[in-house]
């Protein structure tokens, strides 16, 4: 047993190690709580590491994933030039720029004198990493220091089938290389398609590794969207050909085409001629840079006739049968004379033989029935006169006056396409809006973006801004426009097999009056039976030849060659042409115009025959009118007259059936009855 | 049952002993994580010629595995000493210094002898590598506790009572300074002091012997640059930041940014590579980083209690020896774990001290459970004669 005094040393000790705990304890409060903030901080200062994740662009593809714009890695040379000078060193700067030069491209000189200076500079930027590689063998054989240069990665855009320079614009550089558009498509989605250079911290070890690698979901989100084009690489191809191929054989000043598809608003090639390389904008001037079929207004002359006969037929003041007095090509009308264009000589002919030789007098003549203010309304829904609303950047609005600024030429001018000035891509989509059933369409570029993954971030929809015409009368234009093109001005624009339509446009340009320069243009659509596709091309001062017939027709063959191929549009059975029809009246004589017609009071107005069925339309047809066409399925959607109008023996009644159309039966089953009985 | 808990101290003992066991493997495992991953992951690049930053950052259990086994090894030995007779071991306490100083020896002057960081301490042994200054700190104390409760009568005479033992201590100082382990020298010195105290040697003998040791120690630290480094880094951390006092900030900054209740078990950041040693002498810093104030106090208290028990089991010996080698065993854990403590904290200058149950490494651990399998030992003991009477 311990004796006493032992005790009182072991309860000693045990208070010894209270203390000692006490002690403890209040140091690692002090250090764990009191000053955890500061401590908290130094771990903070030495644990995170800032990281950066470079911006990696987006791609920009065509409609089948064919890049048209791409980003590669690159690296650029930075250099700190004491250490090329360093006394250890020893190198003979001279004879290592030039072995530089041999590898970057850059002059000699040049890297020596950067050498020479004492600024950190570059000996070459956006270089392949495999050149950037031998470059750095190259220092290490000089036994330059580690310190002495660096290698910074940039990404360089490249445009791989150097196609649509117009569309796809091109970009400037930043710090981590080739990511600010600065044109067309590269600037108008530069937001989504540049690449994020992300900076952020992560933790980090005591031998500064990252603790994490880098996740990688924050190196996609890194990179830009891809945009997926309408454009289609084969047809642009195509386009851009041709357009280059016209203006060279009629030393044309430009030239420029666009293809669209009439369903969508899809914009399936655009070309502008000079054209330049955006890989090296730089080296270009604005001329050539600028994309014509956006910015350029066009006095387009007779293809807008076509948007002349829409709006005739379409209110119903002139049927294609409605006999008007071109009076051999040269006519009085308001305060000037209007001529034709020498050739085919038109006397009293029916309407539709106006549009198909183009006749000025025979257009202006019958356009007068028009109301001002109610021409320049369809003028406006064709969308003449304002920008269109495609995404892409620096679209132009055309020029197209108000009523109230016209002039005592206008009534005269309009109808011919004078006094009016519209973009190729009005134009193009007025043409499509005139055979896709009456709807004027938004055009666009871009079918839909896709994030770094390949999932669809958007898809452009389907855009009607308005309707323009009644399907009935769009019908009738794709007759007219077919009939030019088999009969008319636009025969060069066939293609064997398929059903084209169009016109030609022939414009001299009013604003210069020193000597004659022209445009020529065409605007078609094809097939007609389907439409599919529009075509617009335009040839700007054409040398030699100035008609559109031989300059700009044959450019339109061409380009609607290569959409039918590659779009893969099938042959259509041709027809005989329903124009043909002779005998017709009503008639516009000399001096008048077709509100004076006269109206033979024997025949009654056209019925009525919205939301009826075929079987019923049989029923109810005047056993008058022989001459019926029917367009598609289901029930009466649109006629041609419209009901009431004045028909006579030789009118043709269009019908357009539609499956949204609801039974008339439904809501009016006594009227059905009673026409009948009429009928009977 | 809180009667009985208080009233025995052997499952007291046991009990702190186990959450001490509990909570030292699994900081091993939170501590040394890291570095085996670390270390296999470079073994992997090395055969599959991967970078090693390829590949993802994960912990490995490889010195968990090991610090298991030895605890197992470590638990086997404390049965064992539990069911030895005390008397036995007082008996052959000569023998048992013999045999550990043979073992220091062999460090030193055989082939077996290993070294590690410049310090020959360690001896290989076929597969397993063993430290004996570790088994050898036992083996002092309870010849120690033996001799002077042989010599109780006449401890007072400096010849024969006090002189002896400070030649045995003089013997074991110097084979464990020749392994350059002035840690175990300062802990085992305080240990020894501790146990003269309460031998009741005269205490003008015990002031004698410590000031004459003291230019020793100076001549001892002097020798050794990095000994007065270590000292300036102690005195002022922030000067020697980067150089001398790089480990001592970085276990002060792996202590402060732990604050009250610390990142979570696991979660430290200053194990990887910053706090070099984070699973050997510096594992306290990590446990205060991982589990805050409330798991350091609770760590330093578990202590406090397992030095209380153990004086209790002193207090109540039934005999002299038991007593003395209870004493002399507690405070062989306690002063370590405090001293290493007072070290991580920057209280003290840098020594390389391990945690009893804490540090990664087989020997202490061993040698730890063994000297908790002989305080139980001594307790049980004071229970059965209590019983007795």
């Amino acid at each position: 047993m311990l004796r006493k005094p032992h005790k009182l040393r072991v309860v000693a000790l045990g208070s010894t190690f209270c203390v000692l705990t006490a002690l403890v304890g209040g140091r690692l409060y002090d250090l764990q709580v009191r000053q955890h903030e500061h401590y908290s901080a130094r771990a903070d200062r030495q644990q995170t590491k800032n990281f950066v994740i470079q911006a990696e662009r987006g791609e920009i593809v065509d409609r089948t994933g064919r890049p048209l714009a791409t980003s590669i890695g690159t690296l650029s040379i930075y250099v700190s030039p004491k250490y090329f000078r360093a006394p250890e060193a020893d190198v003979d700067l001279t004879s290592l720029s030039h072995q530089i030069g041999y590898f970057t491209g850059l002059p000699a000189h040049v890297i020596e004198a950067r050498l020479q200076g004492n600024v950190v500079t570059n000996l070459g930027r956006q270089i392949d990493p495999e050149v950037a590689n031998k470059v750095a063998a190259l220092f290490d054989d000089y036994e330059i220091s580690r310190r002495g240069f660096w290698f910074h990665r940039e990404s360089k855009r490249q445009y791989p089938r150097a196609l649509a320079p117009h569309v796809i614009g091109w970009c400037g550089t930043d710090p981590d290389g080739d990511n600010r558009g600065q044109a067309a498509l590269e600037l108008y989605y530069n937001d989504e398609i540049s690449g994020q250079r992300i900076e952020g911290k992560t933790s980090r070890t005591g031998l500064s590794q990252a603790m994490q690698p880098l996740p990688p979901d924050q190196i996609l989100a890194a990179r830009g969207s891809t945009l997926v084009l309408t454009i289609d690489a084969a047809i642009q191809e195509a386009t851009e050909a041709a357009i280059a191929e016209t203006a060279a054989e009629f030393e044309a000043d430009a030239s420029g085409a666009i293809v669209m598809d009439v369903n969508t608003g899809a914009i399936l090639a655009m070309a502008s001629w000079p054209t330049f390389d955006n890989g090296a904008y730089g080296e270009y001037e604005a001329e050539q840079r600028r994309n014509r079929i956006l910015t350029d207004p066009i006095e387009t002359g007779s293809v807008a006739k076509l948007f002349t006969a829409a709006i005739l037929l379409d209110t119903g003041k002139v049927s294609l049968n409605t006999m008007i007095d071109c009076e051999g090509g040269r006519a009085r009308i308001g305060p000037r004379t209007i001529k034709d264009s020498p050739g085919h000589t038109l006397h009293v002919a029916p309407f539709y033989e106006v549009i198909r030789y183009s006749s000025n007098v025979g257009t202006v003549k019958a356009a007068q029935a028009l109301e001002n203010e109610e021409w320049y309304g369809y003028l406006r829904r064709f969308g003449l006169g304002e920008r269109t609303g495609i995404d892409l950047p620096g679209e132009g609005s055309g020029i197209l006056y108000p009523t109230s600024k016209w002039t005592s030429y206008s009534r005269t001018s309009l109808p011919m396409g004078y006094e009016m000035a519209l973009t190729p891509i009005q134009i193009v989509t007025g043409i499509a809006a005139l055979v896709n059933g009456g709807e004027l369409l938004q055009p666009y570029v871009v079918r839909e973006m896709q994030d770094s993954k390949g999932h669809v971030l958007w898809r452009h929809e389907r855009v009607v801004r308005h309707r323009v015409v009644r399907p009935a009368t769009s019908v009738l234009l794709r007759e007219v426009m077919e009939d030019v093109v088999v009969h008319g001005t636009g025969e060069a624009a066939r293609v064997p097999g398929y059903r084209i339509g169009g016109k030609t446009g022939t414009t001299r340009k009013s604003h210069i009056l020193t000597h004659r320069e022209y445009i020529a243009s065409f605007a078609g659509a094809l097939p007609m039976d389907d439409p599919r596709v529009a075509i617009y091309c335009f040839v700007d001062n054409p040398q030699g030849a100035y008609y559109a017939s031989t300059v700009a027709a044959p450019m339109f063959r061409k380009i609607a060659e290569a959409s039918i191929l590659h779009l893969g549009i099938l042959p259509s059975e041709p027809i005989e042409t329903p124009l043909a029809a002779e005998g017709s009246v009503p008639f516009i004589g000399r001096q008048q115009t077709v509100t004076e017609t006269v109206i033979d009071p024997l025949y009654p107005g056209v019925p009525d025959f919205s939301g009826l069925s075929m079987a019923q339309v049989r029923q109810q047809m005047p056993p008058a009118i022989s001459n019926v066409r029917f367009v598609g399925t289901g029930r009466v959607a649109d006629q041609s007259p419209l009901p009431g109008e004045r028909y006579d023996a030789s009118t043709e009644i269009v019908l357009v059936f539609s499956t949204d159309v609801p039974s008339a039966a439904a809501f009016a089953p006594a009227a059905i009855a009673s026409a009948q009985e009429t009928s009977r | 049952m809180k009667a009985f808990l208080l009233n025995s101290p052997a499952t007291l003992l046991a009990l702190v002993a186990a959450a001490l066991l509990s909570l030292g493997t699994v900081m091993v495992y939170s501590a040394s994580g890291a570095r085996a991953g670390f270390e296999a992951r470079r073994v992997l690049a090395q055969q599959e010629q991967l970078p090693p930053e390829r590949l993802q950052f994960h912990h490995d259990k490889a010195y968990l595995v090991r610090q298991a086994i030895w605890a197992v090894a470590g638990i086997v030995m404390m049965i064992a000493l539990i069911k030895t007779p005390i008397e036995t071991l007082e008996k052959y306490a000569p023998l048992i210094l013999l045999g550990a100083f043979v073992l220091l020896l062999l460090v030193l002057v055989t082939p077996l002898g290993v070294t590690v960081k410049g310090a020959r301490r360690w001896l290989r042994l076929g597969p397993v590598t063993i430290q004996p200054s570790e088994f050898a700190k036992l083996a002092l104390v309870v010849y120690m506790a033996a001799y002077l409760s042989r010599k109780r009568e006449e401890i007072r005479d400096w010849k024969k009572g006090f002189a002896p033992s400070v030649a045995v201590w003089g013997g074991f100082a110097v084979l464990v300074l020749l392994e350059r382990d002035l840690g175990t020298i300062v802990l085992m010195g305080t240990v020894v002091t501790g146990m003269w105290v309460l031998a009741r040697v005269k205490v003008a003998h015990v002031a004698t012997l410590i000031l004459a040791s003291l230019p020793v120690l100076v001549f001892m630290i002097l020798s050794h640059s990095y000994r007065i480094n270590r000292i300036l880094a102690f005195l002022d951390p922030e000067k020697y930041a980067l150089s001398h006092a790089f480990q001592l900030n970085q276990s002060l900054i792996a202590i402060g940014s732990g604050g009250l209740w610390g990142r979570g078990l696991g979660l430290g950041i200053q194990k990887y590579h910053f706090l070099s040693e984070a699973h050997t002498d510096f594992i306290f810093a990590t446990v205060c980083e991982e589990m805050g104030f409330i798991g350091a106090a609770a760590v330093v208290l578990l202590f406090l209690a397992f030095a209380l028990t153990g004086f209790r089991v002193s207090y109540r010996a039934p005999d002299y020896f038991g007593g003395l080698v209870a004493a002399g065993l507690t405070l062989t854990i306690v002063c370590a774990a405090f001293i290493n403590f007072a070290v991580v904290a920057g209280m003290a200058p840098t020594k390389g001290l391990a945690l009893p149950f804490f540090t990664y490494g087989g020997s202490a651990l061993v040698s730890t459970l063994m000297a908790v399998g002989i305080l139980i030992n001594v307790a049980n003991y004071t229970s059965v004669s209590h019983g007795g009477e």
